[in-house]
């Protein structure tokens, strides 16, 4: 009995399989080539979606990392610090003042910064304060002018954090080494809601034009690019003996 | 007790400060001379026998590793920087010590007499000084490394030397008193009051007209034709 039904049932599943198998193989060119056009079209999209996504991510990723490392070297702090146990074994009174700067500069650039723009009163203020401190580090005879606004009429006008700083820093690392000429000449003007900034310095011949220009400088064109977008105009010239960077945003908030 | 002579190399002045502070703190040191820049630091080296350096690595123009490869009778070196991480590469160059900015007075004085040891082991073993086969001069306002055996002759201009080689020459404020000291006195003989030649440079003799290799003549001092002669092997 229980024989019988197995074969019947064998017979039917057997048929079931051979017609279901007829059916297949006159369909299956269209639905094979369809369910595969189909399949790849899903997978471009959603791979294309992907590496979108993924270059964004890495770009960002690299600008963050870029912006942070961007930020105060720890053989600045260290040369300042050093620079202020000489103040203080001399028992200088410019001491205090040079710890409340350095004091400043390392809570600007650690824990105001981080947002994307600041009050612009608090970006020039930094800049002063940096530039003071890279100023305390070299004989005072060097030629550094420093030409940075007080900080009154600027109410209400923000800028991005730490836009110009690579330029500082560049002009402090590479400048004042030439062998005739050595200046460093930093002018900031607010004007119209516009920032204007220029800053030229020498450079001495050993330092290779490629040196120079670096991943700083890339790093700041794609903040400018990405932050104020046909708002900015930057001119870099590496002439022979200085480099000269020009820089103005329109810092209107509103259109 | 001995004294041991120092210099001091460092581009920034509050941090050559600290360094001559601590100096003079120290009985047994005599600070000599103190640069603000690294060349002015090599061309004094290339002078003057001192005991021990204390210096400063990154410097523009030429850092203090490049400083001490460029010498051929280096002080006792101590590097004083605000690096971390320059430590092996210090030693490598055969510092004796290397500090890290800001420095205790105790860990410099540790350093010092680190340098102390150094000095007293390497006069004891008397090494017969060797005199540079290479100095570098400052040209123009360039460093310019001269070997000594090329140099066909050098003349005095007032304040200044013109160093003569083959394919060059080069303008340097010194004294050929100075280079005199430093030279071979088997290859150059000083001819007269403002001249010093390379020997081997010599292609003729006449009278007392000495012709070089490269066209140039020069008129010897009476006086010296002797030694001269002789230094030729001419009897």
């Amino acid at each position: 009995m229980s024989a019988d039904q197995t074969f019947l049932q064998a017979v039917s599943l057997k048929r079931m399989i051979s017609q279901a198998f007829i059916v297949i193989s006159i369909l299956s060119p269209f639905f094979f080539v369809k369910i595969l056009f189909e399949i790849s079209k899903l997978y471009s999209k959603t791979l294309k979606i992907q590496q979108e996504k993924a270059s964004l991510e890495i770009e960002n990723i690299h600008i963050e990392k870029n912006f942070l490392k961007a930020q105060l070297n720890p053989h600045f702090l260290f040369n300042t610090l050093n620079n202020l146990y000489g103040l203080a074994i001399k028992k200088d009174p410019a001491t205090p003042d040079v710890i409340v700067n350095l004091s400043d500069i390392m809570s600007y650039t650690l824990y105001e910064s981080n947002t994307e723009k600041v009050s612009l009163q608090k970006e020039l203020e930094f800049i002063k304060n940096y530039s003071e401190l890279e100023k305390m580090r070299y004989p005072a005879d060097k030629k550094i002018v420093l030409q940075i606004p007080d900080e009154n009429n600027l109410m209400g006008l923000y800028i991005a954090p730490l836009l110009t700083f690579t330029f500082i820093e560049n002009a402090f690392k590479y400048g004042l080494s030439h062998n005739k000429e050595q200046f460093i000449y930093l002018s900031i003007k607010i004007e119209d809601n516009q920032f204007y900034f220029h800053l030229e310095n020498d450079v001495d011949d050993h330092v290779s034009k490629k040196e120079f220009g670096g991943i700083g400088i890339a790093n700041v064109q794609k903040r400018l690019q990405l932050l104020y977008p046909d708002k900015h105009e930057l001119r870099i010239e590496n002439l022979q003996h200085k480099f000269v960077v020009s820089l103005k945003i329109n810092l209107t908030t509103h259109g | 007790m001995d004294k041991f002579t120092c210099i001091v190399a460092d581009d920034e002045p509050l941090g050559r400060e600290v360094i001559e502070t601590f100096i003079k703190e120290i009985p047994f040191l005599t600070l000599v001379a103190s640069f603000g820049d690294s060349v002015e630091a090599l061309l004094y080296l290339q002078n003057h026998q001192v005991d021990i350096m204390f210096s400063d690595i990154q410097m523009p123009k030429i850092n203090g590793m490049e400083l001490v490869h460029a010498l051929v009778n280096p002080p006792v070196i101590i590097f004083v920087t605000a690096h971390r991480d320059f430590a092996l590469d210090s030693f490598d160059a055969g510092a004796t010590d290397y500090l890290v900015k800001p420095v205790r007075f105790d860990r410099f004085l540790k350093a010092v007499n680190r340098a102390k040891e150094r000095v007293l082991t390497s006069k004891a073993t008397t090494r017969p000084e060797t005199k540079p086969d290479r100095i570098f001069i400052k040209s123009e306002g360039r460093l310019v490394k001269i070997v000594l055996n090329e140099i066909l002759y050098i003349e005095a201009q007032g304040d200044y030397l013109k160093i003569v080689i083959p394919e060059n020459s080069y303008t340097t404020q010194a004294t050929l008193k100075s280079m005199d000291e430093i030279l071979d006195k088997q290859l150059f003989f000083r001819v007269q009051r403002s001249f010093i030649l390379n020997i081997e440079a010599v292609k003729t003799v006449s009278g007392n007209m000495i012709e070089l290799t490269n066209g140039k003549s020069i008129a010897i001092a009476l006086n010296k034709k002797e030694e001269f002669f002789k230094l030729l092997g001419i009897k």
